[in-house]
Parts: C-alpha cells; sequence; structure tokens
C-alpha cells in the first residue's frame, strides 16, 4: 500500500522556499574569509605594517611628532587592495566561465552581489583592529608621536572613516565587476580612483566641497558631531554604489528603495557637511 | 673535417628551418594577442594626459604624475600580451616557448612604443601650450628618465605574466600581472623615503640614481622573463644532466655482456 499522507507532506517540504536570508549570510562569511585571505589584501596590509614600523623606527619619528598620516594612508593603501581583490573574486565565475553555474544554483546573482558586499565586514573588522594596533604602537613607542586624535585614547574618527572607506571601495570594486567583467577593469578602476584622488589632495584645502572628501583636518577638531555626519555620508555612498551594482540585474523594488535611500543620506549628509 | 662541415651545414639548415618558422607563426600569433586590452590601455593612457591638462599646461616644472600614471595605464594593458589560450596545446609543438614568446613581445613591444611615445608627444605638447613667449626657455620633458621608468614597469609586467602563467596555467598569466604591477608600484611608494624611485624633477639631485635603480630592476625583470620562457621539460633535463649519476656508462657495458655465453 502507497502512503499517500506521507508522501504530501514531504511535497510541501520540497516546494518551500529555501531560506534566502540564511543562505545569503552563509556565503557572505565564506566571502568574507576568501576576501581577507586574498593576496591583494595580504601584499597591503605587509606594506602597510613595513611602512609604519619602519617609520617609527627611523629618527623621523621624533621630529615628526603628528604621525595620524602613517594609519590614514596604510587604512587607503588596504582599501585599493581590497577594491582590487573584491573586484577580483565578484569577476571570477563569468571570467571562468562557470556563471552558467552559478545561476542553476538556488541564490539569485543578485542575492549573491548582497553576500559579496556582506563579506565587506570583515575586511572592515579586520582594518579596524590593525588602525587600534597601529596607534597603540605609535604611543608605545614614545618619542613624542601621536595620532591625529592628539589626547584622545584611539583616533576614533580614523576607526570609523577607515573601515568605512574600505567598505566603500569593496563596494566599487564588486560594481565594477558587476558591469565589466573584464580583468583589465579592476586595476584600472585603482588607478582612476588614484589619479581622482591625488587631484582632491591638490585641490584647495579652503574649497567647501573639501568637507565631502574623506581629507578634510575639520574632523579632527570637531566635538564628533561632524565626523557621525560624515559616516552617514560614506554609508549613502555605499548604499548608492550597492544599488548601481544589483541594477545590473534588474530593477527590483527593493533595489530602487536602497539606491532612493543611499541618494537622500548622502545628500542631506553632504548639505549638513557643506553648511557647517 | 668532413663532421665538421656536415655539422656547420646542418645548424644552419635548422637555422633556417626556425626562421621559416618564425615567419609561418607569424598571423596566427597577431590573431590570438588580446590587442583590445593593449589598445584599451593606449586609450587611457592619452584619456589621463588630457585630463591632467590643466596641471601640464599650467607652467614652471613639468609635473611627471600624469605621465607615470600614461605609463602604468599602458603597462596594465600590456599585461595580457603573454596570455595564450591554446598555449597548452601548442606546448608539445617544434617551436619552443622562447621562440612564441618572443615573437608575441616582437610584436607587441613596438605597439606599446609607438602608443608612449604618442603619450609623451602629448605630454610635451599640452606642456608647451600654457607656456607664454617669454625670453625663458620652457623646461623640456626627461625623456630618457621617464622611458626607462616606463621600460622597467613593462619589464616587471611581463616577468609577473611569464611566472603566473607557469603558476596558474595559460592564459591566466595577465590577471595577475596587472595586480601584481600595481602591487610593486605601491611597494616603491609606502617604501619612497627609504628608496626613491620616483623624484619629482629631474634636477633633484637624486635623478640619476634613481633612474640606476631603475635600470637595475629592469634587467632582473629581463632575467626572470628569459628564464620563465624556458621549456620546463627542457629546463629540467638541464638540471637533471648536471647532477644525475655516471651509469651511462656501466649501463652499455652490461648491454654488451655476452647473457648465458651467447655472442
Amino acid at each position: 500500500m502507497i502512503a499517500i499522507g506521507d508522501l504530501h507532506s514531504r511535497l510541501d517540504e520540497v516546494a518551500s522556499r529555501p531560506g534566502q536570508a540564511r543562505a545569503v549570510v552563509t556565503l557572505a562569511r565564506v566571502e568574507g574569509r576568501r576576501l581577507i585571505k586574498h593576496p591583494a589584501v595580504v601584499i597591503t596590509v605587509a606594506l602597510g605594517i613595513v611602512q609604519t614600523v619602519l617609520f617609527l623606527l627611523s629618527s623621523e619619528a621624533t621630529s615628526q611628532h603628528d604621525v595620524g598620516w602613517l594609519l590614514q594612508f596604510s587604512a587607503l593603501l588596504i582599501s585599493f587592495g581590497a577594491l582590487l581583490a573584491a573586484n577580483l573574486q565578484a569577476s571570477k565565475s563569468r571570467r571562468d566561465g562557470s556563471e552558467e553555474l552559478f545561476r542553476s544554483a538556488p541564490l539569485s546573482p543578485a542575492a549573491r552581489t548582497v553576500a559579496l558586499a556582506l563579506a565587506a565586514v570583515w575586511l572592515m573588522a579586520v582594518l579596524t583592529l590593525l588602525l587600534l594596533a597601529g596607534d597603540i604602537a605609535i604611543r608605545a613607542m614614545g618619542k613624542g608621536a601621536r595620532s591625529d586624535s592628539g589626547a584622545a585614547l584611539f583616533p576614533l574618527f580614523d576607526l570609523v572613516q577607515g573601515p568605512l572607506v574600505a567598505g566603500l571601495f569593496v563596494l566599487i570594486g564588486i560594481a565594477v565587476a558587476r558591469w565589466l567583467s573584464r580583468a583589465l577593469a579592476g586595476p584600472v578602476a585603482i588607478v582612476g580612483l588614484f589619479a581622482v584622488g591625488n587631484v582632491v589632495l591638490k585641490a584647495a584645502k579652503s574649497a567647501a566641497w573639501f568637507r565631502l572628501t574623506p581629507f578634510d583636518p575639520t574632523f579632527l577638531n570637531d566635538g564628533g558631531a561632524l565626523a557621525a555626519v560624515h559616516a552617514v555620508y560614506l554609508a549613502g555612498l555605499g548604499a548608492i554604489v550597492l544599488a548601481v551594482a544589483l541594477i545590473r540585474h534588474g530593477w527590483a523594488r527593493w533595489v530602487r528603495a536602497l539606491l532612493a535611500a543611499g541618494l537622500v543620506a548622502a545628500t542631506v549628509s553632504g548639505a549638513f557637511q557643506l553648511a557647517s | 673535417m668532413t663532421t665538421m662541415n656536415e655539422g656547420m651545414a646542418m645548424t644552419s639548415g635548422a637555422r633556417g628551418v626556425r626562421s621559416k618558422q618564425a615567419l609561418l607563426l607569424v598571423r596566427p600569433t597577431i590573431r590570438t594577442i588580446r590587442w583590445a586590452a593593449l589598445l584599451g590601455g593606449a586609450a587611457a593612457a592619452q584619456l589621463v594626459l588630457w585630463a591632467a591638462k590643466g596641471e601640464l599646461s599650467k607652467g614652471g616644472p613639468i609635473p611627471l604624475l600624469p605621465m607615470r600614471l600614461a605609463a602604468v595605464l599602458l603597462c596594465l594593458g600590456a599585461a595580457f600580451v603573454l596570455d595564450d589560450d591554446a598555449g597548452a596545446t601548442v606546448e608539445a609543438a617544434v617551436a619552443s616557448l622562447m621562440l612564441r614568446r618572443g615573437l608575441r613581445l616582437a610584436l607587441t613591444v613596438p605597439v606599446v612604443g609607438i602608443a608612449w611615445g604618442a603619450a609623451l608627444w602629448a605630454a610635451s605638447r599640452l606642456a608647451a601650450s600654457g607656456r607664454g613667449t617669454g625670453s625663458v626657455a620652457p623646461p623640456s620633458l626627461p625623456v630618457a628618465g621617464l622611458a626607462i621608468e616606463a621600460a622597467a614597469l613593462l619589464g616587471v609586467t611581463l616577468a609577473a605574466g611569464a611566472v603566473a602563467t607557469r603558476s596558474l596555467g595559460h592564459g591566466k598569466g595577465g590577471v595577475a600581472a596587472g595586480p601584481t604591477l600595481l602591487a610593486f608600484v605601491m611597494a616603491v611608494l609606502s617604501l619612497g623615503r627609504y628608496w626613491p624611485l620616483f623624484p619629482a624633477a629631474s634636477s633633484e639631485p637624486g635623478w640619476a640614481a634613481a633612474h640606476a635603480r631603475w635600470a637595475l630592476i629592469l634587467v632582473a625583470a629581463t632575467i626572470v622573463l628569459a628564464a620563465f620562457s624556458l621549456d620546463p621539460a627542457r629546463r629540467w633535463s638541464i638540471l637533471r644532466r648536471r647532477w644525475r649519476p655516471q651509469t651511462h656508462g656501466r649501463l652499455v657495458r652490461a648491454s654488451r655482456a655476452p647473457v648465458a655465453g651467447k655472442p
């Protein structure tokens, strides 16, 4: 005799939708571990550590008391490495020709893009720890050297802005990979960002729009409100870049909502920074 | 004497065959080179120079950063020159890896040279456009120094591509060569205060020393490229010949010895 009742209950189990959110988080964990172990990230972390140690051991550390630029330069270097690593990871399936295989998996391409974006959290956590260690090393060396935050225990602005910029660069790498799956696109994007950054650094620091860049020194003297607004601004930019990456897979309602939220956050916080 | 003449005739004959093989390989090689990446790099280099037009035509000492960025972009485009998707198939072919790679480089390096020349010409025109007709002659571009830097960067890129092809497989060297070039440039920038390689102007005292270092880097990169362009089997046979124990003579004598008394 056939157990019809058992067969129907099993059909219900098979037909139920898989837990997308849990799958995305699991994939994000796997991609995050791969991201922080990628050679591009490892090499830039090593470069940042080496140049920091060499400077702190040199006699220049005694004459130059304000060495906060060491942490900022290292964070920017690691951000560039993270951009390249994320770009190569995100474009790998299209370069290898295995994209069709991935499309047969339960997770949609948009969900995989979100998982890659969430993997940036791992890198941001590692960068936060490295910046903390760097600040402790600067203070431990003595010689009067200190980071930009001066008397504060930790360079709070650097600890917030550094990881946020790294996360933004990861999202840029993913967006470039989604639209241009060529291996050349990531390195060219890095050179382009470097050129833009160089133009920004050479511009007049008194210009109002300088507040929108990570290099404005007025954040340091502020009590924290301006730094918080700048963090919201960076998060808004990140939402815009992620939405641009997701648009590649279609104009879903939630993607439009994410783009709108990012534009509102970036515009409002940018206006606050310019007005203050 | 007759044997030596015969040997020399065979060698010149073999060279003639190799030349004919190389000529026959030119058109198929042109078809397999990724010209799109190379031309894209050249176009991006020109774009960077035109974007830096304001800075170049400002007057005073010519800023060298735009030219250096253009050189890096050109080299990123040239990173895929050694990639051959059919590399695994033609490994067993008569034409050696050195010949095949040499042919690829002979076809693409002049193109890179022309693109670099065009970039230098564009930069000098942009720099000259911002200067008035004063009595003081405008400073010229340090062409030789910039050319050595660009050549060394290209050498590093190609050497990285050759090493990556050996490690990752044919057709995948370019994916690693571009990031390796960027890592090299980042390392140079990070450690620049201890080993300066990018002096700001040709009038700086460390200019000659920096370009002597660039020349050393170019030589080292060329050696690595040549070493990794030897066929892997040939490379191992050279090493094996050096340390293989002398058993060949004993084996020949043993094989000639009569077995069970038979001649």
